[in-house]
């Protein structure tokens, strides 16, 4: 395979993302906002609590401030993209190209990641260290949060890839992704860590893949004094997520692709 | 003269020919359906699990939060029905559509607002009602005809607030042509319309109570009947009014938007 020109996709996302200033700026405040307000909230939730399920107040705002920020990260707006070339017949396009059509996508929504992250996540990682105070321990769970990340960022991109595939099947695309949204945000700990679940939902979450997204990668950056072991599983659990939902989307993608139907003009 | 009646005569007749080409997709209600209460429900989710770790929030009870969530839901469901074409304004600016509102002898906002009617928001009002009704009976508010009157009149001025803001973010548009990441930012804050404003220290209190005023849309007017009248603020007894007042601002924003709107020239 040569990745010299999937490199070329992933940078030419990345200049048509940072092309667009004003996005940044607007989603920047709309994080802000959201961080002020769960700041004030969980406030009021450990109101008479040092300590809910082994989380500090600090532990649990900087989770969650992080997760604000690492979903406009993960927002890339994949399966949009897809759809709108899937109806309007564009795809065909992409497919007579000599290019893999999902790492293709892979690499368009990887450099829009990388804009994201240089122009949201690290103005808002920077407010809310700096200006709430948060404390995050440095040290070697920072280098497990960044292989963390990827591989969140990759089954993110799954996710979002197998939904996209949704429209070779159905027009009505805004009640799909909205519906899916909705269900990783909370299924990956991203609304609430998962630690304040109560004991069935957890245990469901374990067998799902969107803890892996969320939760492993700011259960690492969040929790001090984790064992080399507990990388280890935490790892381990998201490469077998990484490795299933590859092998599920590009069999999902070989089965929709055979019920494409492009009008010719 | 084009009194009221006369509007309310043009928008059942456009509204219904909009619902006849709307039922041709009967899989795509159904789905955006699924989505929308979906989206309802993980409003209050957060909450429901919080509540599984403590007691009560700031002095609150679930059953209250889940009042002002639903009294939000209503509150925000007349943005939802009949101003869901907000988010296509973008489109029109910048293809020069938009001219097409200035041709008929109505109201601009009128004619342009009443294109879409989002039918996928009935079941936000049915979530709404049904979660009213029951957080209600939890915690024994009395439904007297003062307080049913009292509640329309509170829903009514507590959704033009929300609809006041995504009009000044709309108007933006005509300014700065594309006003899709504005709108989307003062989308985020109806999220924050469940939350109490009582969370907050005194300088985002008063933002939210009377900059961005969030507060009156569901915690403020819910106080009404979660609380005995007489030991309520004053703020509780004003909050109808900012939407009014918001209301004649955004629409004088507007305004003004429309006429320095330029077109495409094409």
């Amino acid at each position: 395979m040569n990745m010299g020109r999937y490199l070329v996709i992933a940078k030419s996302s990345f200049m048509t993302r940072v092309a667009r200033r004003s996005t940044f700026i607007f989603t920047f405040l709309g994080n802000l906002a959201y961080i002020t307000v769960i700041y004030y909230l969980w406030m009021a939730v450990y109101e008479g609590n040092s300590m809910l399920n082994g989380m500090t107040f600090n532990q649990a705002f900087a989770y969650l401030a992080l997760a604000s920020s690492l979903f406009t990260m993960f927002q890339v707006y994949t399966e949009w993209f897809m759809s709108a070339h899937i109806l309007n017949g564009d795809i065909i396009t992409s497919f007579i190209k000599p290019l893999d059509y999902q790492f293709n996508k892979l690499f368009e929504a990887f450099g829009a990641v990388i804009s994201n992250f240089i122009t949201i996540s690290i103005p808002t990682l920077l407010v809310i260290i700096f200006v709430f105070d948060t404390k995050i321990e440095v040290g070697l769970n920072l280098a497990f949060f960044v292989i963390s990340l990827l591989m969140a960022m990759l089954i993110s991109f799954f996710i979002d890839y197998m939904i996209g595939l949704c429209s070779f099947y159905t027009e009505s695309i805004w009640g799909i992704c909205t519906t899916k949204d909705v269900i990783v945000l909370f299924l990956s700990g991203a609304m609430v860590p998962i630690s304040f679940f109560p004991e069935y939902l957890q245990t469901i979450c374990a067998y799902l893949p969107f803890q892996a997204i969320y939760n492993i990668p700011l259960t690492i950056v969040t929790t001090p004094g984790l064992s080399l072991m507990d990388y280890a599983n935490a790892l381990a659990m998201q490469g077998m997520w990484v490795v299933i939902l590859l092998l599920v989307s590009r069999l999902l993608h070989a089965v929709a692709t055979r019920t494409i139907t492009v009008n010719g003009g | 003269m084009k009194t009221p009646l006369y509007y309310l005569r043009i928008y059942l007749s456009i509204v219904t020919q909009y619902i006849k080409a709307k039922l041709q997709y009967r899989t795509d209600f159904f789905i955006s359906t699924i989505g929308m209460i979906f989206t309802n429900i993980a409003g209050i989710f957060p909450v429901w699990i919080i509540f599984h770790n403590i007691p009560s929030l700031h002095g609150l009870s679930f059953n209250e939060m889940l009042f002002i969530y639903c009294f939000s839901l209503l509150a925000l469901s007349p943005l939802q029905l009949f101003f869901d074409n907000i988010w296509s304004i973008w489109s029109h600016l910048l293809s020069g559509t938009f001219i097409k509102y200035y041709l008929k002898p109505m109201n601009v906002m009128f004619y342009y607002m009443s294109e879409v009617f989002d039918l996928k928001g009935l079941s936000q009002v049915a979530i709404g009602i049904g979660g009213l009704i029951y957080a209600s009976n939890q915690l024994d508010v009395q439904w007297t005809l003062l307080n049913i009157v009292l509640l329309i009149v509170s829903l009514i001025g507590a959704s033009l607030i929300m609809i006041s803001l995504m009009i000044l973010a709309a108007s933006t548009g005509f300014w700065i042509m594309d006003p899709w990441n504005v709108i989307s930012l003062v989308n985020r804050f109806r999220d924050f319309a469940k939350y109490p404003v009582s969370i907050f220290n005194d300088f985002f209190k008063f933002i939210f109570t009377f900059i961005i005023p969030i507060g009156c849309i569901a915690f403020y007017p819910s106080q009404l009947f979660l609380n005995p009248l007489q030991d309520n603020e004053m703020i509780v007894f004003f909050s109808p009014l900012i939407g009014i007042v918001l209301f004649i601002i955004a629409n004088a924003v507007w305004n003004k938007g429309i006429n320095s709107y330029s077109g495409t020239g094409s």
